[in-house]
């Protein structure tokens, strides 16, 4: 059995009168330590894919599995328990609490869960050993991404769930960010899916699904991921 | 402009409960303001109205030989008065409840002036009918009888054309608007009830005293009725005089019977200012004047902070709007006039709505409150347009002044700062971080929290100024309570230490003693004969009535009347010596080694030196020594008053009972009781602590709804961000919460000597005649202040939890505004 599935998964915004169906029975499924980059245009459905891959949203019909454990029959608070323990995520806009240490914001998601990793080690291996102390303000866009990073995998979670990570940072930012992703994820064997509209980082995964319009359009396997830092856009 | 106006709607419609939040913090303190300074002129204008209807005497005169009615109208022809009508009032012992006697003072009714206010039943029509006192009597007493006791002096009894007389009307009397209804020589010394018939009912051929209305619009308690009284005293007493004494000259010379120890007619007059009513009703209204002047610079600040934030937060809200707005070339002016807009309709809105309630509401409850010591007649609403205006005016300056502050950043910026996101507030360190063995302690969240009071200094400033604002008005209204019930306990288990207070008859003597303790089987464990008398002191202008009491020896009241003043116990008075009670010395500024004169109803003077000032709470006294009367007036004063302390165990109430049945016993009046009724009558000022208990919590509600509102909408992103890190919903609630209860711990910090400092000056306002107060606030009141304010506060973190809740989680996904 794949580690992610999606089997028939429909989203119905019902907006009485209008019916919006933004997945209209999508079906993909992912492996363990694959990095997955699921690309589709505005509209195609990724965020709501991503809201109820999260844990953060209900899904209409269909189910959706990780690791054997059926999220899609999980209610509110065992979705709670699923962000807490099993997913690590990582925003477009890094989202880091403004008045915390970047060693704050890491310590902050430790705390969740029953085995972290040491929040200073973390950093260290994101690059960031001697910024420990300084606040999201005095950290550049690209730090403050690689701190969310940190945060996301000290959890040791089992799907890190990246959201446009480079949305926000520029070209060279972007690259050197996903390297960084990319090396964790590979060295922490680690599941990454990352959602993003740039068809450019497609290169650097296992496997990318596009969506369109709702549905998965087409799923790649890469035999030869390419290195992020080689990504070109 | 209209554009500007849609707009502001718009952002009123969008964000209700914070645009409601600045309204109703400027309705309370507009309600607050407006109606308790409106509670003085309110009450005085109902009391003026009632005068003027009920037509209160200006003069009253009596004189040792009578007048007749063409004394009455020889008066009401000279210039400048309106009317002089002759009355009788005679005091009588009858049979009250329970077969015991007490006093009644009766009035012959009259037309012109004091005239009742009939409330049920009608007015007498035979000689055999009475109307009875509202204190006591209902509609359900109509046709009851009011009975004269066949203990009077049978001289007394013979004034009187009946025994009995039927109650046919209950009615309130101008004479009498407060609660007590005077002293008397006979019986207990105090008069129970008034009772008024008409003058045939009495068998008296003369008037005991004349009633005199003066031609005057002035205002009561002005300074031109004063001058009216000054001027009218001097010509009126000496045209008196004169006509009295040829009337007793020509009454001698024809040969008519002076009554005995008359040596020639004197004559006395008293303004309506020696009117128990009339002399303290102004006095003891201005209390509420004096909390009107603490309550609204508060609630005024408090308004303005809530301003600014408000305005603030929409401001950074619109601020891509502002934008888009200055880029279309609309004016700084323009755009700032959207948020004068919105303050504007706030704060008039809140203005004109907390005018209306608090002058309805705020009056009528003073007045409720005020009913339980003066009552009469009906509510006279007296509303203060100017102050409402003025007030109005202040408000809305305020707030118009607090949005262009909030708004001015944002004007100076250019159009393009402002399409750009506002960079978020640094993080700051705080000093606790140096404290690491504690800092380290705790959890990033809790971290984030203390930093957060720091960062956001306008909301720590708001928070700790509402909540400690908050406390101490719970801290001073329950301080207010405490004090008031306190001094009932003081007085009656710590100063006044007798059960019973006997009156007799004819003076006592030794064997009365003995056959009393013989009745009471065994229950007075102590009992001393005392000389109690109604007396006037007088310094300056300012006259007041004591009670004044000369004991045998200067032991004999040990055991029976504690003297101590704090700690220090004091001596008994030795000749020529005075102890008076704190409240006369304080009232009259009087101190130790001062000498003082007192008047007994004779106008007999009596001069003693201040030896001490003793603590007591209730009535006037002054205790002198038997020697100091014996040595000043030539005789040994009668001693028809017994003080008297039950054993311990004993049943109060039978022994009273069978004190009550020995021979020339008067009157058992006991202590018990007393307190009773006085609890009962103070426990009305409840009222005025549940009154600031809900000010406070609509303080507290209001400044914490729009603070943890905004600090909700400031944080949404960090609250989603959190939420989909996985944190628990009481994590959440506890990162964002935690804030509030800290800065409610700082607030009660502040609030709680904050209290104590407002409760002294309120009761310095509140400044009671004939009660005496030490300050005193009980822990259970500043407990319960500091647990009602953080239920206050969970209550509020309650309901925001719920928009907790509701904040989705995408909103961490979204990109910023």
């Amino acid at each position: 059995m794949a580690f992610v599935e999606f089997r028939d998964v429909k989203k119905v915004y019902d907006m009485s009168p209008v019916r919006i169906e933004a997945l209209s029975g999508v079906n993909f499924v992912i492996e363990k330590g694959e990095i997955c980059v699921i690309v589709g245009a505005s509209g195609a459905g990724k965020t709501t894919l991503l809201n109820i891959l999260g844990g953060m949203d209900f899904l209409t019909s269909g189910s959706v599995t990780l690791d054997g454990k059926r999220i899609s029959d999980y209610d509110k608070r065992s979705l709670t328990e699923y962000r807490r323990l099993d997913v690590g995520f990582v925003f477009q806009f890094y989202n880091l609490i403004p008045n915390l240490t970047a060693v704050e914001n890491v310590e902050i998601a430790a705390r969740l869960c029953r085995e972290p990793m040491d929040s200073h080690t973390v950093l260290q291996k994101v690059g960031l050993g001697d910024r420990c102390d300084n606040f999201p303000a005095q950290l550049s866009g690209g730090e403050q991404q690689r701190v969310a990073i940190a945060r996301a995998i000290v959890k040791r979670p089992k799907l890190i769930l990246c959201d446009e990570p480079t949305g926000a940072l520029d070209y060279n930012t972007g690259k050197t960010v996903l390297q960084f992703l990319q090396d964790t994820a590979k060295r922490e064997g680690m599941t990454a899916v990352i959602i993003t509209h740039n068809t450019a980082i497609t290169a650097m995964a296992d496997r990318v699904i596009s969506l369109r319009s709702g549905k998965v359009d087409r799923v790649t396997l890469n035999e030869k991921p390419a290195r992020a830092d080689e990504l070109e856009w | 402009m209209v554009a500007m106006l849609k707009l502001a709607l718009r952002d009123i419609k969008a964000g209700f409960g914070r645009w409601m939040s600045i309204f109703i913090i400027t309705a309370l303190g507009m309600g607050f303001m407006v109606g308790l300074s409106e509670c003085q002129p309110s009450m005085l204008r109902s009391y003026g109205e009632y005068l003027e209807k009920t037509a209160l005497f200006d003069w009253r005169a009596i004189s040792n030989v009578g007048f007749d009615e063409n004394d009455a109208e020889e008066i009401a022809s000279v210039r400048g008065i309106r009317a002089c009508e002759g009355a009788i009032q005679l005091d009588a012992l009858c049979i009250g409840d329970g077969g015991s006697d007490e006093v009644m003072r009766f009035h012959s009714l009259t037309e012109n002036v004091n005239r009742v206010h009939l409330l049920y039943g009608r007015m007498p029509a035979s000689p055999d009918e009475c109307l009875a006192d509202s204190k006591r009597y209902g509609e359900a007493d109509l046709g009851s009888k009011v009975r004269i006791s066949e203990s009077n002096e049978p001289e007394r009894l013979d004034n009187f054309l009946r025994r009995e007389y039927t109650v046919v009307g209950v009615c309130e009397s101008p004479i009498y608007i407060h609660w007590e209804r005077g002293n008397t020589s006979l019986g207990s010394g105090t008069v129970r009830n008034f009772i008024f018939i008409p003058r045939e009912g009495f068998k008296l051929e003369r008037f005991t005293e004349l009633y005199i209305k003066l031609e005057t619009e002035a205002e009561i308690y002005s300074e031109s009725y004063d001058r009216i009284l000054r001027i009218t005293e001097r010509r009126f007493r000496d045209y008196a005089d004169t006509m009295l004494r040829e009337k007793f000259d020509e009454y001698v010379a024809s040969g008519g019977e002076v009554p005995e120890g008359v040596d020639g007619p004197e004559f006395y007059l008293m303004s309506r200012k020696q009117n128990l009513g009339y002399a303290g009703f102004e006095n003891d209204t201005g209390i509420v004047t004096g909390v009107a002047k603490v309550f609204p610079v508060f609630f005024f600040l408090v308004a303005a902070l809530v301003a600014i934030t408000t305005v603030t937060r929409l401001v950074e809200e619109q601020r891509t709007e502002l934008g888009i707005l200055m880029a279309t070339g609309y004016s700084g002016a323009a755009i700032a006039l959207r948020f004068l807009i919105y303050t504007a309709l706030a704060s008039l809105g809140g203005c004109i709505t907390g005018f209306i309630a608090g002058s309805a509401a705020v009056p009528w409850i003073i007045w409720k409150v005020y009913s339980m010591v003066y009552k009469f007649g009906e509510l006279r609403y007296s509303v203060d347009w100017t102050l409402g205006g003025a007030v109005t005016a202040v408000y809305v300056l305020m707030s118009c002044a607090a949005s262009l502050w909030a708004v001015r950043s944002s004007l100076l910026a250019t159009p393009a700062e402002l399409l750009l996101p506002k960079p978020p507030k640094s993080g700051k360190r705080v000093a606790l971080e140096r404290a690491a063995w504690l800092w380290n302690r705790l959890d990033p969240s809790k971290r984030a929290s203390v930093r957060n009071l720091f960062l956001y200094k306008q909301r720590l400033f708001m928070m700790v100024l509402g909540i400690s604002g908050c406390v101490a008005l719970m801290v001073a209204g329950g301080g207010i309570s405490d004090t008031i019930r306190g001094i009932a306990g003081e007085q009656f288990e710590k100063v006044s230490l007798y059960q019973y207070v006997i009156t007799l008859t004819k003076p006592v003597d030794g064997s009365l003693i003995a056959e009393l303790k013989a009745a009471a089987g065994g229950g007075l464990m102590l009992c001393e004969p005392v000389y109690e008398g109604a007396m006037e002191i007088e310094v300056g202008e300012t006259v007041k009535s004591v009670t004044v009491v000369a004991a045998e020896r200067e032991d004999s009241l040990d055991g029976l009347v504690d003297f101590h003043s704090g700690s220090r116990k004091l001596m008994s008075p030795k000749k020529g010596e005075a102890l008076i009670c704190a409240k006369l010395a304080e009232s009259l500024s009087i101190s130790i080694g001062d000498t003082i004169t007192l008047f007994d109803g004779d106008r007999n003077a009596l001069t003693v030196r201040v030896s001490g000032i003793f603590d007591n709470y209730f009535f006037n006294y002054i205790f002198i020594s038997e020697s100091t009367l014996k040595d000043q007036w030539g005789e040994a004063p009668e001693m028809k008053t017994i003080y008297a302390r039950e054993t311990p165990g004993s049943d109060i109430h039978a022994v009273a009972a069978k004190l009550l049945d020995c021979g020339g016993v008067l009157t058992v009046t006991v202590s018990d009781d007393v307190r009773g009724r006085v609890d009962s009558m103070l426990r009305s000022m409840d009222y005025i602590v549940w009154f600031t208990i809900i000010c406070s919590a609509a303080l507290s509600f209001t400044v914490l709804y729009n603070l943890t509102n905004i600090n909700i909408l400031e944080r949404i992103r960090e609250i989603a961000t959190v939420k989909v890190l996985g944190f628990r919903k009481n994590e959440t609630n506890a990162f964002v919460f935690a804030e509030n209860l800290a800065l409610t711990a700082l607030g009660t910090l502040f609030g709680l000597p904050l209290g104590t400092v407002l409760h002294s000056t309120v009761i310095d306002k509140i400044n009671i005649d004939l009660i005496h107060f030490d300050l005193y606030i009980a822990p259970k009141s500043y407990i319960s202040a500091v647990f009602f304010t953080f239920l206050f506060v969970i209550a509020v973190d309650a309901f925001m939890a719920l928009r907790l809740e509701k904040i989705h989680m995408a909103e961490a996904l979204k990109s910023k505004e």
